[in-house]
């Protein structure tokens, strides 16, 4: 299980993977330092009660991305542990970790999975995150597909039209279809985590227990 | 605190800061989008102070500045 931190990790650190996704996408409660490379945003997880790691995008990084961090002292062979567990426990897509530690790499080079985009299981996600922000947990279709784009940064394929609805692209289909595919068996409605409004979804406690449980501080305070 | 030089891969572009070519290889805990040379850990780090007696990591590098 990953859990949220207010505190950030202090002294030494090292990069281990970026993820394409902008750090909003994994918390509502993102702090600003700055260290001896630049300025950055900074979310903090634990994975159990052992292993610390950090969500930075420093200023020269891509506004999309992430980077994880670790202490720079953390034994090396317990790196791999904690990437994989982050990548699980905050249900990062596979195609969205554009590089982790023992991949090879060119300086200056990072490219994003021509094939990653929006798919079911990651909009509902989304759509459980932006409604546990909105205010009584509650959201429209039409707020969904307005504040979608705020944590999710779509790719080539996501901005295909739609091939079921006209003048529609393809991540708002996708989106639409979390909230009409209600009866589906991993739908949040049928898992308990929200509620079918007559023009959205709210979030029940069970949600927001279950987003807590994927590392997602879904309140500021 | 180890002390560290960090740095963006690549030009500088118009951004504000240094920009160096150095032959010192960083650390291997690098990462594509930045580099990282550790005093005491990455091989070729030199130890300087300065003269408020401050402990710094030192690679030997061409700089040109963009600070202004």
């Amino acid at each position: 299980m990953v859990s949220f931190r207010r505190l950030y990790l202090e002294g030494d650190v090292a990069p281990h993977a970026i993820f394409w996704r902008p750090i909003r996408y994994f918390a509502n409660y993102v702090q600003v330092d700055s260290d001896g490379l630049d300025e950055y945003q900074v979310v903090s997880f634990q994975i159990g009660n052992r292993f610390h790691f950090d969500l930075r995008n420093y200023r020269g990084h891509p506004a999309s991305t992430v980077s994880l961090y670790t202490r720079l002292d953390e034994p090396r062979h317990i790196i791999p542990q904690i990437i994989n567990s982050a990548i699980k426990g905050l249900r990062i897509p596979t195609r969205a970790v554009t590089w982790k530690r023992g991949q090879e790499f060119n300086p200056g080079e990072l490219t994003r999975d021509p094939f990653d985009r929006l798919r079911e299981p990651e909009a509902r996600l989304l759509a459980l995150r932006v409604a546990a922000r909105s205010k009584d947990n509650r959201v429209t279709t039409k707020q969904l597909l307005e504040k979608i784009p705020d944590l999710y940064p779509f790719s080539a394929i996501d901005l295909q039209d739609s091939t079921t609805r006209v003048r529609e692209q393809r991540w708002q289909q996708i989106v639409r279809n979390v909230i009409s595919h209600q009866d589906s068996p991993l739908s949040p409605f049928r898992l308990g985590y929200a509620i079918r409004e007559q023009d959205g979804m709210s979030v029940t406690q069970s949600g927001l227990r279950f987003l807590d449980s994927i590392g997602f501080a879904h309140t500021s305070s | 605190m180890c002390p560290t030089v960090q740095a963006y891969h690549g030009e500088i572009g118009g951004r504000r800061g240094i920009q160096f070519d150095t032959l010192i290889d960083p650390e291997p805990y690098s990462s594509p989008l930045e580099a990282r040379w550790y005093l005491g850990v990455t091989v070729g780090v030199e130890q300087r102070f300065d003269t408020a007696g401050e402990e710094h990591a030192c690679v030997t590098a061409a700089v040109q500045n963009h600070q202004t």
